[in-house]
């Protein structure tokens, strides 16, 4: 079928393939329907592989250096402090459901990151989230508000405080946010359509992987056999896949349907603290002395002598203080790319807490994006290929930490999510080389509208 | 300096719904505080031009006129509607070389919607072979290549016509919406909205 009358997207976030592919296929019967009687394979995510920018980069087919922002939080280059999150006001490009307004296809877009503040579209919205509270006006249109709380008994934005040590607490509070969620669509499908695209983001998986993946993966430094959350992922994939099965009944024939996630999951080995790193390889200085560890402050830096600070996560993004760029900076403009190359080589050096050299990769934005890369970082690390995160925080004993300073968490991001597309051609067999940039361009050729130029993804082909 | 408006040209053949969504989008506006001025085609041909016919010459120096008093009155803070078919490109495009902040609104609906609609009866006369010269049935109208917005009337509530526009002037810059506008965009995202996000966000490691 290359073409059809509907598109469903059900989007698990963080879905890691081998899991879902391999592992747990044989628990999965509506996936493994999808995938026999469509294509499956690895859906790159974008550098970085993280939630945003990547459910942006999916449905505007644009990479982060076009769309101008890296992160939840992203920096103004030229100021130290202050930063800025990057909501729907910040995506100044079409995304599929505009695209499909403008030619009178209608959308239910439901929990897609960056959807809020909501805007006008030809169908319904409900925002993601970056929702400050239930109490905003997180529907569109507005009136939809009250039905989402009336069905849901109670919207909920998001498990609040998902690092927690009180795992039962969290799975309960998974739960129930995804029951709350499928109500909500079942509502959304029967009582406002007729759609053309119906999208769907569960945050739930995330969530769920970075508490508990020490629970399931034997490869984890931190497994214990037996544990009481041995299955726990699988249980909840398991309930993921009875729902799409309820999803695809209630979508009808005709509809093509595609399951994605925007990165996959792996195991964290440890955290890699990257401003310690910094103040000892004499590239940052700070005011003060520390006396224990503390969160980082740009505003207890002192400029005169610092050339780099940076941000963790589970990927680093490093900042070069520049002069006639930032208000005091002393890395002079004509040394910038020597500096950097030298902070490449440094970076790309560090080992972990046995002595081995980190398989590190520091990458410079021109290298990686199309764009202008508007207030990018200098440089974005992926410590030992991602399976160490970056800690921000300053004054730890040492340079690897295997308790975040965040809270509980166990999981990193992977480069590589899931991508299930059915029905097609060539069903049964795997798609290789795809990435999220190519999810918007197939859903407009799916439903028959032009792809526009500007979009830098492919078609996937079926046939 | 006062703060251009934008310049809106809707266009479309007749009957594909220009004037009805012009109008809802006045109406938000101005409920917004905006300077607005809606030039109908019609009435302004009544009343600026009413010796212009509808002759190729006629209707060139009539989307002129209309262009005209686009840049002139944006330039002074009115955001300005002009509903007028313009069936020539050239029409829209010289439009929009003269107006810096240009938005063309492509409203469009199969014939035999516009046939139906027929809200002047030009149809109704043309079946009765008393007029010749409906753009799109008898005379060409060339479609926008690029429009800012295409608006398919049939398939589109008014309210989500109007609401998309308002959506494009936004996205575009060109209006700094307060939220009040029922357009859904709530660019009245407040500081504290913001500050409940960052706190979240603060909690879960991510700031």
């Amino acid at each position: 079928m290359a073409k059809a009358q509907r598109v469903l997207v059900v989007g698990w976030d963080s879905a890691p393939p081998k899991e879902l592919f391999e592992d747990w296929r044989k628990d999965m019967p509506n996936l493994d329907r999808l995938m026999n009687e469509g294509v499956h394979g690895l859906l790159r995510s974008t550098d970085p592989p993280i939630t945003v920018p990547s459910w942006c980069s999916m449905m505007s087919s644009r990479n982060p250096g076009q769309l101008g922002f890296y992160g939840f939080r992203n920096r103004r280059v030229g100021e130290y402090t202050g930063k800025w999150i990057a909501n729907a006001q910040a995506v100044k490009v079409d995304r599929v459901w505009d695209i499909l307004s403008r030619y009178g296809k209608r959308s239910c877009v439901f929990n897609v990151p960056q959807t809020y503040p909501v805007k006008a579209i030809n169908g319904v919205m409900i925002s993601s989230f970056l929702t400050p509270s239930t109490e905003s006006d997180y529907t569109y249109p507005k009136s939809l508000k009250a039905d989402v709380e009336r069905v849901s008994g109670g919207y909920i934005i998001d498990v609040d405080e998902f690092r927690t040590e009180d795992k039962a607490w969290l799975l309960d509070q998974i739960y129930q946010m995804t029951e709350k969620r499928f109500k909500v669509a079942q509502f959304l499908m029967q009582e406002k359509g007729p759609w053309d695209f119906f999208m769907m983001v569960y945050m739930g998986p995330d969530r769920l992987q970075h508490g508990f993946w020490k629970y399931i993966d034997k490869t984890h430094s931190k497994y214990e056999p037996g544990n009481p959350f041995e299955n726990a992922a699988r249980d909840y994939y398991v309930l993921l896949d009875q729902q799409l099965g309820e999803l695809i009944a209630m979508a009808g024939p005709d509809t093509r349907i595609f399951v994605v996630s925007d990165h996959g999951a792996k195991r964290m080995d440890g955290s890699f603290n990257v401003n310690d790193w910094l103040i000892q390889e004499g590239l940052l200085t700070l005011k003060e002395p520390l006396t224990g560890v503390r969160r980082f402050s740009e505003e207890d830096v002192d400029w005169s002598r610092t050339l780099a600070w940076a941000w963790g996560g589970y990927y680093a993004r490093i900042f070069m203080n520049v002069q006639g760029r930032e208000p005091e900076g002393i890395v002079p403009a004509d040394q910038y790319e020597a500096v950097r190359d030298d902070l490449v080589r440094r970076l790309e050096a560090t080992t972990d807490h046995t002595g081995r050299v980190m398989r590190t990769r520091a990458l410079k934005p021109q290298d990686i994006f199309t764009g202008p890369c508007n207030d990018a970082p200098d440089l974005f690390v992926y410590f030992d290929d991602l399976y160490w995160r970056a800690g921000q925080d300053v004054g730890h004993d040492s340079l690897h930490s295997f308790d975040t300073e965040i809270g509980p968490d166990d999981s990193v991001h992977d480069y590589d999510g899931i991508l299930v597309m059915s029905p097609t051609g060539n069903a049964g067999s795997r798609v290789e080389g795809a990435q999220v940039m190519d999810i918007a361009p197939t859903i407009l050729d799916t439903l028959g509208v032009p792809v526009p130029k500007e979009m830098e993804g492919k078609i996937i082909a079926t046939d | 300096m006062v703060e251009p408006g934008a310049v809106v040209w809707f266009t479309g053949v007749p009957a594909s719904g220009k004037s009805t969504v012009a109008t809802l989008v006045e109406e938000k506006l101005r409920a917004m505080g905006c300077l607005v001025e809606n030039l109908d085609a019609d009435e302004v041909r009544q009343n600026l031009s009413p010796n212009l016919g509808f002759t190729p010459e006629a209707r060139d120096e009539n989307t002129k006129r209309l262009a005209w008093m686009g840049k002139i009155l944006s330039r002074n803070g009115v955001h300005v509607l002009i509903a007028a078919v313009a069936p020539m490109r050239y029409y829209r495009d010289r439009a929009r070389e003269w107006c810096p902040r240009f938005v063309e609104v492509f409203t469009t609906a199969p014939f035999e919607v516009c046939k139906e609609r027929d809200p002047k009866g030009l149809y109704a006369r043309g079946e009765r072979g008393e007029i010749n010269d409906i753009a799109g049935w008898h005379q060409p109208y060339e479609e926008p290549e690029n429009p800012e917005v295409v608006l398919p009337t049939h398939e589109l509530d008014l309210e989500t016509c109007a609401n998309m526009v308002i959506a494009k002037l936004r996205e575009l810059g060109y209006l700094s919406c307060d939220g009040g506008c029922g357009c859904g965009c709530d660019d009245g995202y407040t500081a504290e909205e913001q500050a409940k996000v960052e706190e979240r966000l603060k909690d879960l490691g991510y700031m």
